[in-house]
Protein backbone atom coordinates (compact mmCIF):
# COMPACT_ATOMS: atom_id res chain seq x y z
CA UNK A 1 0.00 0.00 0.00
CA UNK A 2 0.91 3.14 -0.71
CA UNK A 3 1.40 5.97 1.82
CA UNK A 4 1.71 3.56 4.95
CA UNK A 5 5.18 5.09 4.83
CA UNK A 6 4.23 7.70 7.13
CA UNK A 7 1.11 6.40 8.69
CA UNK A 8 2.38 2.71 9.88
CA UNK A 9 2.15 4.15 13.41
CA UNK A 10 -1.45 5.49 13.58
CA UNK A 11 -2.16 1.35 12.07
CA UNK A 12 0.01 0.24 14.91
CA UNK A 13 -1.82 2.71 17.54
CA UNK A 14 -5.15 1.55 16.64
CA UNK A 15 -3.94 -2.38 16.19
CA UNK A 16 -2.41 -2.47 19.67
CA UNK A 17 -5.22 -0.65 21.03
CA UNK A 18 -7.98 -3.30 19.67
CA UNK A 19 -5.26 -6.00 20.68
CA UNK A 20 -5.57 -4.90 24.28
CA UNK A 21 -8.93 -4.21 24.56
CA UNK A 22 -9.84 -7.59 23.17
CA UNK A 23 -7.10 -9.75 24.88
CA UNK A 24 -7.53 -7.79 28.28
CA UNK A 25 -11.47 -8.54 28.56
CA UNK A 26 -10.38 -12.64 27.22
CA UNK A 27 -6.84 -13.24 29.28
CA UNK A 28 -7.17 -15.00 32.01
CA UNK A 29 -5.87 -13.16 35.07
CA UNK A 30 -4.48 -13.95 38.34
CA UNK A 31 -7.42 -14.14 40.60
CA UNK A 32 -6.95 -10.90 43.65
CA UNK A 33 -8.75 -11.26 46.45
CA UNK A 34 -11.29 -7.73 46.74
CA UNK A 35 -10.01 -6.46 43.42
CA UNK A 36 -10.94 -9.82 41.39
CA UNK A 37 -11.55 -9.31 37.84
CA UNK A 38 -11.58 -5.61 38.19
CA UNK A 39 -7.67 -5.98 37.84
CA UNK A 40 -8.28 -5.55 33.81
CA UNK A 41 -8.71 -2.06 34.39
CA UNK A 42 -5.03 -2.04 34.69
CA UNK A 43 -4.29 -2.40 30.41
CA UNK A 44 -6.72 0.90 30.13
CA UNK A 45 -6.10 3.10 33.32
CA UNK A 46 -2.30 3.39 33.30
CA UNK A 47 -2.11 3.20 29.81
CA UNK A 48 -3.85 6.19 29.89
CA UNK A 49 -1.31 7.87 32.17
CA UNK A 50 1.54 6.87 30.68
CA UNK A 51 0.28 8.50 27.68
CA UNK A 52 -0.66 11.80 29.45
CA UNK A 53 3.04 12.11 30.52
CA UNK A 54 4.20 11.35 27.23
CA UNK A 55 2.10 14.09 25.48
CA UNK A 56 2.89 16.68 28.33
CA UNK A 57 6.50 16.01 27.78
CA UNK A 58 5.86 16.71 24.04
CA UNK A 59 3.92 19.47 24.58
CA UNK A 60 7.21 20.96 27.22
CA UNK A 61 9.31 20.33 24.32
CA UNK A 62 7.87 22.36 21.64
CA UNK A 63 7.39 25.03 24.16
CA UNK A 64 11.24 24.91 24.87
CA UNK A 65 11.83 24.66 21.03
CA UNK A 66 9.49 27.80 20.60
CA UNK A 67 11.89 29.74 23.16
CA UNK A 68 14.97 28.62 20.88
CA UNK A 69 13.71 29.63 17.68
CA UNK A 70 10.64 31.77 17.76
CA UNK A 71 8.53 29.74 15.28
CA UNK A 72 4.98 29.67 16.08
CA UNK A 73 3.96 26.23 14.85
CA UNK A 74 5.61 24.92 17.91
CA UNK A 75 3.51 27.39 20.19
CA UNK A 76 0.62 25.58 18.44
CA UNK A 77 1.85 21.67 18.87
CA UNK A 78 2.40 23.04 22.37
CA UNK A 79 -0.66 24.02 23.08
CA UNK A 80 -2.38 21.29 21.44
CA UNK A 81 -0.36 18.57 22.93
CA UNK A 82 -1.15 20.44 26.20
CA UNK A 83 -4.99 20.06 25.53
CA UNK A 84 -4.67 15.97 24.86
CA UNK A 85 -2.77 15.53 27.88
CA UNK A 86 -5.52 17.06 29.71
CA UNK A 87 -8.35 15.22 28.11
CA UNK A 88 -5.89 12.03 28.90
CA UNK A 89 -5.75 13.37 32.58
CA UNK A 90 -9.41 13.62 32.73
CA UNK A 91 -10.18 9.65 31.29
CA UNK A 92 -7.26 8.44 33.60
CA UNK A 93 -9.03 9.87 36.52
CA UNK A 94 -12.69 8.84 35.80
CA UNK A 95 -10.97 5.23 35.36
CA UNK A 96 -9.24 5.29 38.02
CA UNK A 97 -12.30 6.64 40.00
CA UNK A 98 -14.63 4.17 38.43
CA UNK A 99 -12.32 1.62 39.72
CA UNK A 100 -11.48 3.16 42.83
CA UNK A 101 -15.65 2.81 43.64
CA UNK A 102 -15.09 -1.30 43.27
CA UNK A 103 -11.68 -1.58 44.68
CA UNK A 104 -11.89 0.71 47.80
CA UNK A 105 -15.61 1.32 48.17
CA UNK A 106 -15.02 5.08 47.49
CA UNK A 107 -14.51 7.40 44.53
CA UNK A 108 -11.74 9.03 45.74
CA UNK A 109 -9.17 9.00 48.80
CA UNK A 110 -7.10 10.97 50.21
CA UNK A 111 -3.94 9.67 48.63
CA UNK A 112 -0.75 11.19 47.43
CA UNK A 113 -0.78 10.03 44.04
CA UNK A 114 -4.36 10.80 43.85
CA UNK A 115 -3.82 14.02 44.53
CA UNK A 116 -0.60 14.17 42.48
CA UNK A 117 -3.17 13.49 39.25
CA UNK A 118 -5.60 16.06 40.63
CA UNK A 119 -2.99 18.25 40.80
CA UNK A 120 -1.64 18.01 37.57
CA UNK A 121 -5.20 18.51 36.15
CA UNK A 122 -4.96 21.94 38.22
CA UNK A 123 -1.56 23.04 36.82
CA UNK A 124 -2.61 22.48 33.57
CA UNK A 125 -5.75 23.90 33.24
CA UNK A 126 -4.48 27.23 34.84
CA UNK A 127 -1.59 26.97 32.51
CA UNK A 128 -5.14 27.32 29.88
CA UNK A 129 -6.09 30.66 31.88
CA UNK A 130 -2.67 32.11 31.63
CA UNK A 131 -2.67 31.74 27.61
CA UNK A 132 -6.16 32.82 27.64
CA UNK A 133 -5.16 36.06 28.93
CA UNK A 134 -2.39 36.99 27.20
CA UNK A 135 -3.89 38.32 23.59
CA UNK A 136 -0.90 38.86 21.33
CA UNK A 137 0.38 35.60 19.93
CA UNK A 138 4.13 35.50 20.14
CA UNK A 139 4.47 37.06 24.20
CA UNK A 140 1.42 34.44 24.77
CA UNK A 141 3.86 31.61 23.36
CA UNK A 142 6.54 32.92 25.17
CA UNK A 143 4.31 32.99 28.73
CA UNK A 144 2.85 29.64 27.71
CA UNK A 145 6.59 28.07 27.08
CA UNK A 146 7.97 29.59 30.81
CA UNK A 147 4.55 28.28 32.67
CA UNK A 148 4.94 24.72 30.71
CA UNK A 149 8.75 24.06 31.88
CA UNK A 150 7.54 25.04 35.92
CA UNK A 151 4.38 23.14 35.27
CA UNK A 152 6.19 19.71 33.82
CA UNK A 153 9.09 19.74 36.21
CA UNK A 154 6.98 20.08 39.48
CA UNK A 155 4.36 18.31 38.24
CA UNK A 156 7.47 15.41 37.83
CA UNK A 157 8.60 16.00 41.09
CA UNK A 158 4.54 15.65 42.68
CA UNK A 159 3.90 12.70 40.85
CA UNK A 160 8.18 10.94 41.12
CA UNK A 161 9.04 11.78 44.36
CA UNK A 162 6.27 13.03 47.16
CA UNK A 163 4.54 8.99 46.37
CA UNK A 164 7.89 7.39 47.31
CA UNK A 165 8.42 9.24 50.45
CA UNK A 166 4.73 8.92 51.93
CA UNK A 167 4.73 6.68 54.57
CA UNK A 168 1.37 4.71 53.58
CA UNK A 169 -0.08 4.70 50.45
CA UNK A 170 -3.44 3.03 49.45
CA UNK A 171 -2.93 3.23 45.81
CA UNK A 172 -0.53 0.42 44.10
CA UNK A 173 3.30 0.53 43.52
CA UNK A 174 5.37 2.22 46.18
CA UNK A 175 9.02 0.64 46.28
CA UNK A 176 10.59 2.27 43.33
CA UNK A 177 8.06 2.95 41.08
CA UNK A 178 4.74 4.81 42.04
CA UNK A 179 2.81 3.34 38.27
CA UNK A 180 3.59 -0.80 38.69
CA UNK A 181 6.77 -2.66 38.92
CA UNK A 182 6.76 -4.20 35.60
CA UNK A 183 8.72 -6.70 36.97
CA UNK A 184 6.48 -8.25 39.43
CA UNK A 185 3.66 -7.88 36.77
CA UNK A 186 2.17 -11.29 35.61
CA UNK A 187 3.74 -12.29 32.42
CA UNK A 188 0.74 -13.13 31.19
CA UNK A 189 -0.52 -9.62 31.61
CA UNK A 190 2.51 -7.85 30.83
CA UNK A 191 1.84 -9.68 27.31
CA UNK A 192 -1.36 -6.97 27.13
CA UNK A 193 0.09 -4.45 29.39
CA UNK A 194 3.27 -3.53 27.64
CA UNK A 195 1.29 -3.58 23.63
CA UNK A 196 -1.62 -1.61 25.28
CA UNK A 197 0.73 1.27 26.89
CA UNK A 198 2.62 1.51 23.75
CA UNK A 199 -0.71 2.20 21.56
CA UNK A 200 -1.83 4.03 24.34
CA UNK A 201 1.31 6.71 23.67
CA UNK A 202 1.05 6.27 19.81
CA UNK A 203 -2.80 7.16 20.05
CA UNK A 204 -1.75 10.03 21.82
CA UNK A 205 0.68 11.43 19.49
CA UNK A 206 -1.87 10.96 16.59
CA UNK A 207 -4.82 12.51 17.79
CA UNK A 208 -2.67 15.39 18.81
CA UNK A 209 -1.18 15.44 15.37
CA UNK A 210 -4.68 15.73 14.08
CA UNK A 211 -5.36 18.88 16.08
CA UNK A 212 -2.75 20.36 15.31
CA UNK A 213 -3.84 20.20 11.46
CA UNK A 214 -7.28 20.87 12.48
CA UNK A 215 -5.77 24.45 14.06
CA UNK A 216 -3.10 24.98 11.51
CA UNK A 217 -5.98 24.62 8.89
CA UNK A 218 -8.54 26.99 11.20
CA UNK A 219 -5.45 29.54 11.12
CA UNK A 220 -4.92 29.49 6.85
CA UNK A 221 -9.31 29.88 6.84
CA UNK A 222 -8.78 33.01 9.17
CA UNK A 223 -6.29 34.46 7.27
CA UNK A 224 -8.06 33.79 3.85
CA UNK A 225 -11.26 35.14 5.39
CA UNK A 226 -9.45 38.24 6.45
CA UNK A 227 -7.63 39.00 3.26
CA UNK B 1 26.74 40.73 42.10
CA UNK B 2 26.80 44.91 42.89
CA UNK B 3 24.08 45.66 40.89
CA UNK B 4 22.01 43.01 42.26
CA UNK B 5 22.81 44.53 45.92
CA UNK B 6 21.64 47.92 44.33
CA UNK B 7 18.07 46.26 43.26
CA UNK B 8 17.53 44.95 46.18
CA UNK B 9 18.51 47.93 48.24
CA UNK B 10 16.09 49.91 46.25
CA UNK B 11 13.09 47.40 46.71
CA UNK B 12 13.86 48.16 50.51
CA UNK B 13 13.94 51.80 49.76
CA UNK B 14 10.66 51.78 48.08
CA UNK B 15 9.03 49.72 50.80
CA UNK B 16 10.37 51.63 53.60
CA UNK B 17 8.67 55.05 51.65
CA UNK B 18 5.81 53.66 50.86
CA UNK B 19 5.22 51.62 53.84
CA UNK B 20 1.66 50.55 53.01
CA UNK B 21 2.64 46.78 51.91
CA UNK B 22 4.47 46.07 55.11
CA UNK B 23 1.65 47.58 57.22
CA UNK B 24 -0.88 45.80 54.60
CA UNK B 25 1.06 42.85 55.77
CA UNK B 26 1.09 43.33 59.18
CA UNK B 27 -2.43 44.04 59.58
CA UNK B 28 -3.42 40.97 57.23
CA UNK B 29 -1.57 38.82 59.74
CA UNK B 30 -3.45 39.96 62.70
CA UNK B 31 -6.87 40.20 60.99
CA UNK B 32 -6.60 36.70 59.72
CA UNK B 33 -5.26 35.30 63.21
CA UNK B 34 -7.87 37.55 65.18
CA UNK B 35 -11.00 36.27 63.31
CA UNK B 36 -9.65 32.35 63.71
CA UNK B 37 -9.21 33.14 67.23
CA UNK B 38 -12.83 34.44 67.34
CA UNK B 39 -13.82 31.43 65.06
CA UNK B 40 -11.70 28.37 67.39
CA UNK B 41 -11.41 30.37 70.86
CA UNK B 42 -8.90 27.57 71.77
CA UNK B 43 -7.44 25.08 69.48
CA UNK B 44 -7.04 21.60 71.48
CA UNK B 45 -5.41 19.91 68.72
CA UNK B 46 -2.14 20.09 66.53
CA UNK B 47 -3.60 18.92 63.48
CA UNK B 48 -5.54 21.67 63.53
CA UNK B 49 -3.51 24.18 64.86
CA UNK B 50 -0.66 23.11 62.39
CA UNK B 51 -3.19 23.68 59.35
CA UNK B 52 -4.59 26.64 60.54
CA UNK B 53 -1.38 28.50 60.95
CA UNK B 54 -0.38 27.22 56.60
CA UNK B 55 -3.42 28.46 55.37
CA UNK B 56 -2.40 32.06 57.07
CA UNK B 57 1.00 32.16 56.12
CA UNK B 58 0.63 30.78 52.78
CA UNK B 59 -2.28 33.31 51.80
CA UNK B 60 0.09 35.94 53.82
CA UNK B 61 2.91 34.85 50.86
CA UNK B 62 1.25 35.39 48.56
CA UNK B 63 -0.04 38.36 49.19
CA UNK B 64 3.26 39.99 49.90
CA UNK B 65 5.30 38.80 46.35
CA UNK B 66 1.97 38.92 44.36
CA UNK B 67 2.91 42.34 43.68
CA UNK B 68 6.68 42.54 42.81
CA UNK B 69 5.97 43.24 38.96
CA UNK B 70 3.27 44.77 38.79
CA UNK B 71 3.45 47.29 41.21
CA UNK B 72 5.87 49.64 39.16
CA UNK B 73 4.57 51.86 36.46
CA UNK B 74 5.20 49.98 33.18
CA UNK B 75 7.96 53.39 32.08
CA UNK B 76 10.25 52.82 35.06
CA UNK B 77 10.59 48.62 34.29
CA UNK B 78 11.91 49.89 30.85
CA UNK B 79 14.19 52.10 32.42
CA UNK B 80 15.42 49.09 34.97
CA UNK B 81 15.88 47.00 31.57
CA UNK B 82 18.27 49.81 30.04
CA UNK B 83 20.45 49.65 33.70
CA UNK B 84 20.76 46.66 34.27
CA UNK B 85 20.47 42.55 32.87
CA UNK B 86 17.16 40.40 33.36
CA UNK B 87 19.38 37.94 36.01
CA UNK B 88 19.87 40.73 38.21
CA UNK B 89 16.56 41.95 38.09
CA UNK B 90 15.19 38.46 39.08
CA UNK B 91 17.38 37.85 41.31
CA UNK B 92 16.98 40.68 43.06
CA UNK B 93 13.41 40.44 43.24
CA UNK B 94 13.77 36.83 44.62
CA UNK B 95 16.18 38.08 47.42
CA UNK B 96 13.96 40.68 48.55
CA UNK B 97 10.58 38.16 48.19
CA UNK B 98 12.51 35.49 50.66
CA UNK B 99 13.67 38.26 52.80
CA UNK B 100 9.98 39.37 53.19
CA UNK B 101 8.61 35.77 53.07
CA UNK B 102 11.17 35.51 56.17
CA UNK B 103 9.78 38.53 57.86
CA UNK B 104 6.47 37.50 57.13
CA UNK B 105 6.10 34.39 58.50
CA UNK B 106 7.98 34.31 61.45
CA UNK B 107 5.77 37.53 62.76
CA UNK B 108 3.17 35.04 61.72
CA UNK B 109 4.01 32.48 64.31
CA UNK B 110 5.43 35.00 66.76
CA UNK B 111 1.06 36.32 66.62
CA UNK B 112 -0.09 32.74 66.11
CA UNK B 113 1.47 31.88 68.90
CA UNK B 114 0.33 34.69 70.69
CA UNK B 115 -3.02 34.16 70.45
CA UNK B 116 -2.75 30.29 70.47
CA UNK B 117 -0.01 29.50 72.20
CA UNK B 118 2.30 26.56 71.30
CA UNK B 119 4.50 25.41 74.34
CA UNK B 120 3.67 21.83 73.33
CA UNK B 121 5.74 23.27 69.71
CA UNK B 122 9.52 22.36 69.29
CA UNK B 123 10.35 25.69 68.26
CA UNK B 124 13.54 25.44 65.85
CA UNK B 125 12.65 22.53 64.55
CA UNK B 126 9.09 23.99 63.31
CA UNK B 127 10.54 27.46 62.62
CA UNK B 128 13.19 25.83 59.91
CA UNK B 129 10.15 23.92 58.15
CA UNK B 130 8.24 26.92 58.61
CA UNK B 131 10.95 29.22 56.61
CA UNK B 132 12.03 26.25 54.18
CA UNK B 133 8.30 26.39 52.84
CA UNK B 134 7.51 30.28 53.08
CA UNK B 135 11.07 30.85 51.07
CA UNK B 136 9.85 28.27 48.60
CA UNK B 137 6.40 29.98 48.04
CA UNK B 138 7.93 33.34 47.53
CA UNK B 139 10.29 31.96 44.57
CA UNK B 140 6.98 30.79 43.31
CA UNK B 141 4.80 33.41 43.55
CA UNK B 142 7.68 36.16 42.36
CA UNK B 143 7.90 34.18 39.08
CA UNK B 144 4.03 33.73 38.43
CA UNK B 145 3.98 37.53 39.36
CA UNK B 146 6.47 37.87 36.28
CA UNK B 147 4.31 36.32 34.08
CA UNK B 148 0.92 37.58 35.12
CA UNK B 149 2.41 41.08 35.18
CA UNK B 150 1.22 42.19 30.74
CA UNK B 151 -2.01 41.39 31.85
CA UNK B 152 -2.39 43.80 34.58
CA UNK B 153 -0.86 41.83 37.39
CA UNK B 154 -4.28 40.70 38.96
CA UNK B 155 -3.98 39.04 42.07
CA UNK B 156 -6.58 36.22 41.08
CA UNK B 157 -4.23 35.50 38.22
CA UNK B 158 -1.08 35.03 40.31
CA UNK B 159 -2.76 33.07 42.77
CA UNK B 160 -4.37 30.99 40.48
CA UNK B 161 -0.85 30.49 38.64
CA UNK B 162 0.66 29.83 41.40
CA UNK B 163 -1.22 27.51 43.44
CA UNK B 164 -0.97 24.05 41.91
CA UNK B 165 2.64 24.77 41.43
CA UNK B 166 3.24 25.37 45.34
CA UNK B 167 1.06 22.28 46.46
CA UNK B 168 4.37 20.12 46.50
CA UNK B 169 6.34 22.33 48.43
CA UNK B 170 3.24 22.72 50.80
CA UNK B 171 2.49 19.11 51.38
CA UNK B 172 5.96 18.55 51.89
CA UNK B 173 6.34 21.93 54.66
CA UNK B 174 2.64 20.15 56.44
CA UNK B 175 4.30 16.81 56.54
CA UNK B 176 7.22 18.02 57.80
CA UNK B 177 5.72 19.78 60.88
CA UNK B 178 4.01 16.59 61.57
CA UNK B 179 6.79 14.83 62.12
CA UNK B 180 8.15 17.79 64.02
CA UNK B 181 5.51 17.57 66.53
CA UNK B 182 4.98 13.87 66.76
CA UNK B 183 8.42 12.56 66.71
CA UNK B 184 11.15 15.38 66.75
CA UNK B 185 13.84 15.64 65.01
CA UNK B 186 14.39 12.32 62.63
CA UNK B 187 15.82 11.24 59.65
CA UNK B 188 12.19 11.41 57.76
CA UNK B 189 12.39 15.06 58.88
CA UNK B 190 15.42 15.62 57.09
CA UNK B 191 14.62 13.97 54.38
CA UNK B 192 11.36 16.70 54.01
CA UNK B 193 13.85 19.57 54.65
CA UNK B 194 15.83 18.25 52.39
CA UNK B 195 12.70 17.66 49.21
CA UNK B 196 12.05 21.60 50.53
CA UNK B 197 15.52 22.64 49.80
CA UNK B 198 15.66 21.16 46.94
CA UNK B 199 12.48 22.66 45.68
CA UNK B 200 13.72 25.80 46.61
CA UNK B 201 16.63 25.70 44.39
CA UNK B 202 15.20 24.02 41.60
CA UNK B 203 12.12 27.14 41.49
CA UNK B 204 15.08 29.80 42.24
CA UNK B 205 17.27 28.10 39.22
CA UNK B 206 14.05 28.12 36.95
CA UNK B 207 13.13 31.40 37.56
CA UNK B 208 16.43 32.70 36.97
CA UNK B 209 16.85 30.65 33.77
CA UNK B 210 13.10 31.78 32.29
CA UNK B 211 12.91 35.20 33.39
CA UNK B 212 15.49 36.80 30.48
CA UNK B 213 12.18 35.51 28.13
CA UNK B 214 9.74 37.65 30.13
CA UNK B 215 11.39 41.20 30.17
CA UNK B 216 10.95 42.20 27.04
CA UNK B 217 7.99 43.65 27.79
Amino acid sequence: MEGIGKHWYKVLAVALILYSIIAGLLLAVPELPVIRQSIRNLFFHVPMWFAMISILAVSVVNGVLYLRTYRMKYDLASLEAGKTGILLGILGILTGMAWAEFAWGKFWVNDPKLNGAALTLLIYSAWLMLRSSIKEPHMRARFAAVYSIFAFVLMIVFIGILPRLAEESIHPGRDGNPALAVGSLNPNMRKVFLPAVVGWILFAWWYTSLRIRLAMAKEELNELVNE
Amino acid sequence: MHGILILVRKEFLIEIRRRSSVAGIFLYLLSAVFVTYLAFGRIISFDVWNALFWIINLFSIVNVAAGSFSAEPSGRMLYYYTLSSPRSIILSKLVYNLMMAVVTSMTGLVVFILFFGGEEVPFLLYAIGILLGSSGFACIVTMMSALAAPSGGSSSLVSVLSFPLMLPMLISAIKASRIVIESGFSVNLLLYWIVLLLLIVITGYLAVLLFPFLWKE
